[in-house]
């Protein structure tokens, strides 16, 4: 080897170990592996009291939706890649800031419309980052999908288009929607990029009609986006019926194992299933695919006939755990009905036991639920299925006993009593239980970090006939035409309309008993659970709740080498460190709006670094927000 | 001057309030109970003035320095459920500077 090639390899040394010492956080879960740990040594329950805030952004793309612009949601994860902080933005923009001042570096503006075609207000989970391994002009690069289908590559130096990359940078995915197109596939959570493939989900809104497009997963070429393969989820002959079955949230994947895991979610529409009465064995399930060929390797369905929206929400998480003295390449996945499913992901077979228990039959015409239904009760769930929460005195008696009247009115005969004309607890709520945010796992030791929302809803059928009275006189007095600030869902093509609605009183109180958000640690190895408790402040009309209520969640948590947990997700607009010993909360701050995203935390130029995207979601309360803040050790 | 300092910290409550009720950020801006605290400042900061400007009898200014303090209560303890440390202290200020006021007052009739 001459000189050249001698300092050419010392280079490529160089850059290798500097990229190992420095932790990236390079996915929407910070790693393939969908773990959420960090290695950010310094970040310990002694040191975290001491975090202040390093910078602040405001990206100005933020509607609370009474103006032109429809509203806001904003769940991104920053990614940090190539030494800088990339976000995607509900405008459907990039932003690419320095990680240590928050300063725009560039930002590349996709120009895709402001509408809300598939979901009630802008939304945007953040941006993919990929890289060849090789140096030059695109070879780094930072993707963005919007809510009309296109998927943006541009080099992650410049903010420049990636030109062989679909047309000109811009991949028309929606050309692939070609079975009961009634929507376009939008791109709200970024896509997932193992070595030089681009894995593609989409959401929908499968509570609207029927016969709707059939999930699918999509697989282009990084460089060009070409079309690699195409996975459907909905059996051929079922497509004329139903549809969706799509994934709309995060996936994680083992590149040795070549495996993909996906998490499906429910056929439509959501709450009826006349339509559908023949299996569908990849709807409701965590499925694993083969990278290369778009393969089912296996599947594990946890909801069979789903007609409750209990969506697979987040990705499974991969980690080794020990089992009889030996380590098993598993995975864990938290669900909306508060089952922590621990899987061989080798093979999809359970690794603690997992039982079909009967379940409540439906009273609905046409409908023909499920008899059976899969119960693990190791891990203990997160949600406490035996009973329905009792009613809350303090709200039943400033309603005068209306809780008690609706606990007598209607229907719960435990997990997965279907919908009814009468009406159903839903327990837990259609958003969870536990939602996309999923749960973190330090990988050193097997123990699982997830917090839960302790919500009771209620879902009443309206039979056809009657639904449009039904929203007109919910709409009499200016309401939206829609349905829903009504909560009323047409699913049109069903007998079904429906009323999907918090169990509250009048005043807005919750009718159930608190905790209404808590946060628990398991350990995976055992399945024991380590703690649980209340998390976060519940708040209404400015008001916040006792300690011991707890509060709803959206969004996940951080675990840090160093023992404690990053999370925001609470209704109360605050971030939070706790001891991942214990679940005692350290240190909190207040931001702009309910911080419902997972932090990014990494380490740049020697510190670490803990930011959030805090967007707010109209699920917790109406505040939005356009902030980015960067939280790091004050020095001494 | 227990009954100033009970004036002065009421107006300081009403800016206390004002401001969260008000400034963006505050976690409970625009919201139902920040305008209630608010209202309850000054509803508590109005009373005192009626007391100390001699509006109406005795009858009628013991029905106001009972509202003042009543309602000084009231919004202190809206304030605690608002997680506004300082707007606690100011109405629980207002309140005790309130009874002690009236404490040295009838001590000055007794002697």
């Amino acid at each position: 080897m001459n000189r050249f090639g001698i300092l050419a390899a010392l280079a490529v040394l160089a850059t290798g170990q500097a990229w190992a010492d420095q932790p990236v956080w390079g996915t929407f879960n910070g790693d393939l592996a969908a773990t959420k740990f960090a290695d950010a040594a310094t970040l310990t329950p002694q040191s975290v009291p001491g975090l202040v805030r390093a910078w602040e952004v405001r990206t100005g793309d933020v509607s609370d939706g009474t103006g032109e612009v429809p509203a806001t949601v904003w769940s991104a994860t920053p990614i940090y890649a190539n030494n800088t902080l990339y976000l995607g933005t509900p405008f459907y923009r990039i932003l690419a800031l320095d990680p240590a001042t928050g300063a725009e570096r560039w930002s590349y503006d996709t120009k895709s419309a402001l509408e809300t075609l598939t979901q009630p207000a802008l939304k945007n989970r953040g941006v993919a980052y990929w890289e060849s391994g090789a140096e030059g002009p695109c070879e780094k690069r930072v993707m963005i999908g919007t809510m009309d289908a296109t998927l943006h590559a541009v080099d992650a130096d410049t903010g420049q288009p990636c030109t062989e990359f679909g047309e000109n940078g811009v991949l028309n995915v929606n050309k692939w929607n070609e079975t009961n197109a009634i929507f376009p596939f939008s791109l709200l959570q970024p896509p997932t990029a193992v070595g030089n493939t681009i894995l593609i989900g989409w959401a929908g809104k499968d509570w609207a009609h029927t016969v709707e497009p059939p999930g699918n997963l999509i697989a282009v070429d990084a460089r060009t986006g070409e079309l690699l393969w195409d996975t459907g989820f909905i059996p051929p002959e079922m497509i004329p019926v139903t549809g969706t079955a799509n994934i709309w949230s995060s996936m994680s994947a083992d590149p040795e194992l070549g495996l993909v895991y996906v998490p499906v979610s429910s056929p439509s529409p959501n709450y009826w299933g006349g339509n559908r009465t023949a299996p569908i064995p990849l709807a409701t399930s965590i499925t694993a695919i083969d990278i290369e060929t778009g393969a089912v390797a296996w599947s594990f369905q946890h909801v069979h006939h789903d007609v409750w929206d209990y969506d697979t929400p987040s990705a499974p998480t991969l980690l080794t755990i020990t089992r009889d003295g030996e380590s098993v390449p598993a995975l864990v996945q938290t669900t909306k009905q508060g089952f922590i499913f621990v899987l061989d992901r080798r093979t999809g077979v359970p690794l603690f036991p997992v039982e079909e228990r009967p379940v409540p039959a439906s009273d609905v015409e046409g409908e023909q639920v499920s008899p059976t239904q899969p119960f693990a009760d190791v891990p203990t769930p997160t949600i406490n299925h035996a009973a329905l929460p009792d009613v809350w005195p303090l709200a039943d008696t400033l309603s005068f006993g209306q809780c008690s009247r609706d606990r007598e009115t209607y229907r719960y005969e435990g997990l997965y009593t279907p919908p009814s004309v009468q009406g159903t607890f839903l327990w837990p709520a259609t958003a969870g239980g536990n939602n996309w945010g999923g749960a973190a796992v330090d990988p050193r030791t097997g123990i699982l970090y997830v917090n839960t929302s302790q919500v009771v809803q209620v879902i009443r059928l309206i039979p056809r006939a009657e639904f449009e009275a039904e929203v007109e006189a919910a709409t009499a007095d200016g309401g939206d035409a829609s349905g829903n600030e009504a909560g009323l869902y047409a699913q049109e093509g069903s007998p079904f309309g429906l009323e999907l609605f918090e169990w509250r009183t009048a005043l807005g109180l919750p009718c159930w008993k608190p905790p209404f958000g808590t946060f628990a640690a398991y350990d995976l190895n055992t399945g024991e659970r380590l703690y649980e408790r209340p998390f976060g402040l519940a708040q209404q009309w400015g008001f916040y709740g006792l300690r011991d209520w707890g509060s709803p969640t959206l969004g996940g948590p951080v675990v840090t080498s160093g023992g404690v947990v990053m999370i925001g997700a609470s209704m109360d607009s605050r971030v939070r460190a706790m001891d991942a010993a214990t679940g005692a909360e350290l240190w909190s701050d207040l931001v702009a709006a309910p911080a419902v995203s997972i932090p990014a935390v990494f380490t740049h130029e020697g510190a670490d670094y803990v930011v959030w995207a805090v967007g707010g979601n109209s699920i917790l309360k109406p505040e939005v927000a356009d902030q980015v803040v960067a939280y790091r050790l004050g020095t001494e | 001057m227990f009954f100033l300092i009970s004036i002065l910290a009421a107006i300081s409550g009403i800016g206390l309030a004002g401001v969260a009720a008000f400034q963006a950020d505050t976690g409970i801006d625009h919201s139902i109970g920040a305008y209630l605290a608010l209202l309850g400042t000054v509803g508590v900061t109005a009373s005192l003035l009626i007391v100390w400007g001699g509006v109406g009898g005795a009858w009628m200014r013991g029905f106001f320095a009972f509202l003042a303090g009543f309602a000084a209560i009231l919004t202190s303890v809206a304030a605690w459920f608002l997680m506004h440390d300082a707007l606690v202290v100011a109405m629980v200020v207002s309140f005790l500077a309130l009874v002690l006021s009236g404490v040295t007052r009838q001590r000055k009739k007794a002697y």
